[in-house]
């Protein structure tokens, strides 16, 4: 059967093609959750900040905001000009706001990566492998446990000096401890199923066992603990930016907190403060939520009897 | 079953789970009562809802579940409608108690036998302590236990007696009715004959009737008094046990019957139930075996069928619409099965006198240890001071031969290395000493091509269909990954092809179908198949069928054995159960603490076993059959701890005909000597005859072990 390949046949196609079937199916069950459902809608919002903000935003993120007069519109409340006031600099807070969400959720998802990489790495050889390897490996991870975050960061980038990508690499080289070891254990489990000694007895290779039996089995507890990741990363360069250890000059919703708390008018500037730190929390919120809403449907899934 | 005053009446009775998606009918009226000092035996596949129906009695529904009609009888009173507070007060522990599915895990591990009993009547009677105490005492000499080891903790009994000290527990408030749900599902089959016999013991000391739930319906021919026969959610059949097993009356029962192995005739073609127990709806209007039975009308399907009393037995009530014609129906139908088998059997090679070639698989001397130093403490005490453990001798000197298109059979308790043995064929431990030949090549020598090549030529069958499939992997993907493996070519006409030699038909139906979606019984078919798509020429089965059905390890096991012939391999069949090794080997291997005892060919170790650890095994089997009047086995104690073994004989301290010479010289099946039926025991030595020749050669044998 060779039908010339119309556009329309091709559409046809691909849509029965099943990996779109199964990636529409996983959709619609995925949105089956009302909760999961608002935080999908949360979760594009951001994500469209954080591509287009930069042309959204009404104001330059650093662009000193005047009136009439010329005169500097120091932490004024919130008007029909500026929606969320301006800051003690003058600049308009809801552009900085809306700035701030690209280097915000860079950062978690960055930071999530290397987590999830380098736990993924860590645990699964030491659960796969076992033995010698397992020991040092663990052995590796307990001696990660030993560093205090924080401290440490602050040591290190004052070291090699403040950067916006060096922090969040430090934070990813000390949270994978967690990671690595919840990998393990799930590793250690799914390797005595059945049908991975099956392919093991069958003579399939290391890395096919490791890459078809078992990383597909723990796609769930990869993407939480990725989400897990992003929230946690967010949260600890929001702390670190707070505390002055990453560059002022990236509009990072941690270095509004830094830049009002340092203006000495985090008490009285509500307009400057809350939506910041809101932002932060529902950011982080939201991408917990979208973790636990898929580690649900692939609960679901693997453990329905008739589909 | 007519009595004056039932102790339980169960009427019509609904229970429903309410899921997410629709109202589930788990039991769609059942009724059967039990008189006081009754056993009544509750028998059906796993699903039928017979542990529902007892959860319902005692309270112990899931949150979901509801019981929405009917009513439940206990001395007459009616007690479906007790609020737990009064069930608890009036009921539980003083007029009803439960001996749990997993006995062994359901003493806290933390408190004593004593004080967890004390807890028990303190809550629901209001007993003092010491009065408590000396009935536990009581008790435990009921059920053979030391009177003196009441105040022990649960982890200082062996497992048989844990169960024994369960039995004791659940009479302690003199409850008049006792329920068990599969108390001995997870038992071997020598610790369940013990169980049995103290049940049957306690029936001339005590007053108290049972409600016994199992799939396994020997057990309930043999201790029972009268029995039900659920499927579906509906009772079947029900009344004694002996107006069931001559004259049954509902398909599912004579089905049921005939599905069930006996190792009195192993001959026999075991009966398939066709398709899967119905998942029930929220509405049961017809009966729910209609779609499985060979005599169905279209009146089965319409409205639930009745459950009436055959005329001239009032006590034996069937749901059948048929039941008249039943009898006659049944004899037609299994004559026609002969007469059809007779003839398959003639045209396919007749298993007892099957060809076998040169042997495939020879294990000689074979042994694994494993080190059991595990932590620091015992490592630096066996490191400098000398205070060595003995290792745990799982597999200890096996010898082995399996020729080609041979199926041999292992058997043994659990504990006795059978699955070490499995995984050190499969090269996935060393083997501490000994030699694997594998087509006359010692695996020692293996370059990694051809471990590679062994792994396509020796594939195993696993035991728990459940987890056997990646629940991300389709059928296809399943069935093509030996082929991807091995760098085959992926030819999909292959699959469909051996998905029709495991009768999954049509293979279209299946091809996409994944784990979720296949039934226990189709997720080992696909296990078979993947094991059989490389044609190979051993297979390795790890007790294949344990976690299936009745109804569907017949036909699993009729599989297994056709397709051996079919694709001329040699099958090594591991199992602790007698009964449904003897319907697939050729030659059955008993073990016993990491030695092979007896070997011998099947027909000839059932009929005439010689080692008595055998004779035990095969005595310990329950018998389908009220009427065959089996003696419990005398086999004292556990089996022993192979980490801890004693001199001489293995089996020693449980062998009923221990001599003095076991003391000292332990014997073993060896691959030497051209006898069929080799044993490991003094009882058949000829000592004057060794006495003279190989005596010297033979001790300093047995001191170099």
């Amino acid at each position: 059967m060779s039908f010339p390949s119309s556009p329309g046949n091709r559409l046809q196609r691909l849509r029965n093609h099943y990996l779109f079937q199964n990636i529409k199916s996983g959709l619609r069950l995925y949105l089956s959750d009302n909760v999961t459902s608002f935080f999908v809608v949360v979760f594009t919002i951001l994500v469209f900040l954080a591509i287009f903000g930069p042309m959204l935003a009404p104001y330059q993120y650093d662009e000193v905001q005047r009136d009439e007069n010329g005169e500097m519109l120091r932490t004024e409340p919130p008007s029909a000009d500026h929606w969320l006031g301006t800051n003690a600099r003058g600049y308009d807070v809801f552009s900085r706001l809306v700035y701030g969400a690209q280097p915000t959720i860079l950062t978690g998802f960055l930071g999530g990566t290397i987590i999830v990489g380098i736990g993924l790495v860590v645990g699964v050889s030491a659960g796969y492998f076992g033995g010698q390897t397992d020991s040092v490996l663990m052995r590796l991870t307990d001696f990660a446990y030993g560093i205090p975050l924080i401290p440490t960061a602050i040591v290190v980038v004052a070291y090699f000096g403040i950067g916006f990508w060096s922090t969040i690499l430090i934070i990813g080289l000390v949270l994978w401890r967690g990671n690595a070891r919840v990998f393990r254990s799930q590793v250690l489990q799914i390797k005595e199923r059945e049908h991975v000694k099956a392919a093991k007895m069958l003579g399939a290779s290391d890395v096919y066992v490791i890459v078809r039996h078992i990383l597909p089995n723990m796609g769930g507890m990869i993407v939480l603990f990725f989400a897990l990741g992003t929230g946690l990363t967010i949260l600890v360069s929001a702390g670190l930016a707070f505390l002055g250890f990453m560059d002022p000059f990236i509009p990072s919703w941690g270095i509004m907190l830094r830049t009002a708390y340092n203006s000495g008018y985090v008490a009285r500037a509500w307009w400057w403060t809350l939506p910041t730190g809101g932002a932060i929390s529902l950011t982080v919120l939201t991408v917990f939520m979208l973790g636990r809403g898929y580690e649900r449907i692939t609960q679901a899934d693997t453990n329905q009897v008739q589909v | 079953m007519a009595h004056d005053n039932p102790l339980l009446e169960v009427e019509n009775l609904d229970v429903t789970y309410r899921t997410r998606e629709q109202d589930i009918k788990a039991v769609a009226g059942a009724s059967f009562s039990i008189d006081p000092n009754e056993y009544f035996g509750l028998v059906g596949e796993s699903g039928c809802g017979k542990s529902t129906l007892a959860q319902a009695v005692i309270r112990g529904l899931d949150e979901n579940g509801e019981i929405t009609g009917g009513e439940i009888r206990y001395k007459g009173k009616e007690i479906q409608d007790l609020s737990s507070k009064e069930f608890n007060e009036q009921i539980r522990w003083n007029e009803i108690s439960v001996i749990p599915q997993s006995a062994m895990n359901s003493l806290n591990p933390l408190e004593r036998i004593s004080d967890q009993a004390v807890e028990v009547a303190d809550a629901h009677s209001n007993w003092s302590r010491e009065k408590t105490l000396e009935k536990l005492r009581e008790l435990f000499d009921v059920v053979g236990l030391p009177e003196s080891r009441v105040t022990d903790y649960p982890h200082q009994f062996s497992g048989g007696m844990k169960q024994r000290a369960i039995i004791a527990m659940s009479l302690l408030l003199e409850p008049s009715l006792v329920i068990a749900d599969e108390p001995t599902t997870a038992l071997d089959v020598i610790m369940q004959d013990q169980f049995l016999k103290y049940l049957d013991d306690l029936r001339e000391i005590r007053d108290f009737g049972l409600l016994f739930i199992t799939h396994d319906i020997a057990v309930i021919f043999e201790i029972c008094d009268s029995l039900a026969v659920m499927h579906g959610g509906q009772i079947a059949e029900g009344g004694t046990v002996e107006d069931i097993f001559d004259t049954p009356r509902h398909p599912y029962t004579i089905l049921l019957q005939q599905a069930f192995p006996d190792v009195r005739y192993p001959d026999r073609e075991l009966e398939e139930i066709s398709g899967i127990p119905p998942t029930p709806g929220p509405e049961i209007d017809g009966c729910t075996f209609a779609d499985r039975c060979p005599w169905s009308e279209p009146a089965c399907r319409e409205g639930a069928p009745p459950l009436n009393s055959l005329e001239d037995d009032p006590g034996h009530v069937t749901s059948c619409i048929r039941s008249d014609e039943m009898e006659q129906l049944a004899v037609d139908y299994l004559a026609d099965r002969e007469s059809t088998e007779a003839t398959e059997v003639e045209a396919s090679a007749d298993r007892s006198t099957r060809t076998t070639g040169e042997s495939v698989l020879e294990l000689e001397n074979l042994s694994r240890h494993f080190d059991p130093t595990s932590n620091i403490v015992e490592s630096i005490r066996a490191r400098f001071f000398g205070e060595e453990q003995s290792p745990v001798r799982a597999v200890d000197g096996i010898d082995l031969d399996l020729s080609r298109n041979e199926v041999q059979g292992i058997i043994g308790e659990s504990g006795c290395g059978k699955s070490t043995l499995l995984l050190t064929l499969m090269g996935q431990y060393a083997p501490t000493s000994g030699d694997i030949r594998f087509d006359g090549t010692s695996v020692e020598e293996f370059d990694k091509s051809d471990w590679k090549e062994f792994r396509r030529r020796v594939q195993i069958i696993f035991q728990d269909p459940f987890n056997t499939m990646n629940p991300h992997f389709t059928v296809r993907e399943t069935l093509m990954e030996p082929l991807r493996i091995h760098g085959l070519h992926r030819d999909e006409e292959r699959i469909r092809q051996v998905l029709e030699d495991v009768q999954l038909n049509p293979p279209e139906q299946y091809l996409d179908r994944k784990e979720s979606q296949l039934s226990g019984g189709e997720k080992q078919r696909v296990a078979i198949a993947r094991a059989l798509i490389l044609e190979p020429e051993v297979v390795l089965a790890d007790e294949p069928v344990s976690m299936l059905d009745v109804s569907t390890q017949a036909s699993i096991l009729r599989l297994l054995s056709d397709l051996t012939d079919e694709y001329d391999v040699s099958m090594l069949y591991v199992s602790h159960d007698l009964s449904t090794v003897s319907y697939v080997c050729d030659r059955i291997n008993v073990m016993y603490l990491g030695r092979i005892v007896e070997n011998a060919p099947t027909l000839e170790l059932l009929t005439d076993p010689k080692h008595p650890y055998t004779k035990a095994l095969l005595q310990a089997i329950p018998m389908p059959d009220p009427h065959y009047d089996r003696e419990w086995t005398q086999l004292p104690g556990a089996a022993g701890d192979a980490s801890d073994l004693p001199q001489g004989c293995r089996f020693k301290d449980r062998c009923p005909d221990r001599m003095e010479i076991c003391d000292t010289r332990p014997l073993y099946v060896d691959g030497d000597g051209d006898s069929v039926h080799k044993t490991a025991c003094h009882l058949y030595y000829d000592h004057e005859a060794i006495a003279d020749g190989e005596a010297a050669e033979e001790i300093e044998e047995v001191t170099s072990r």
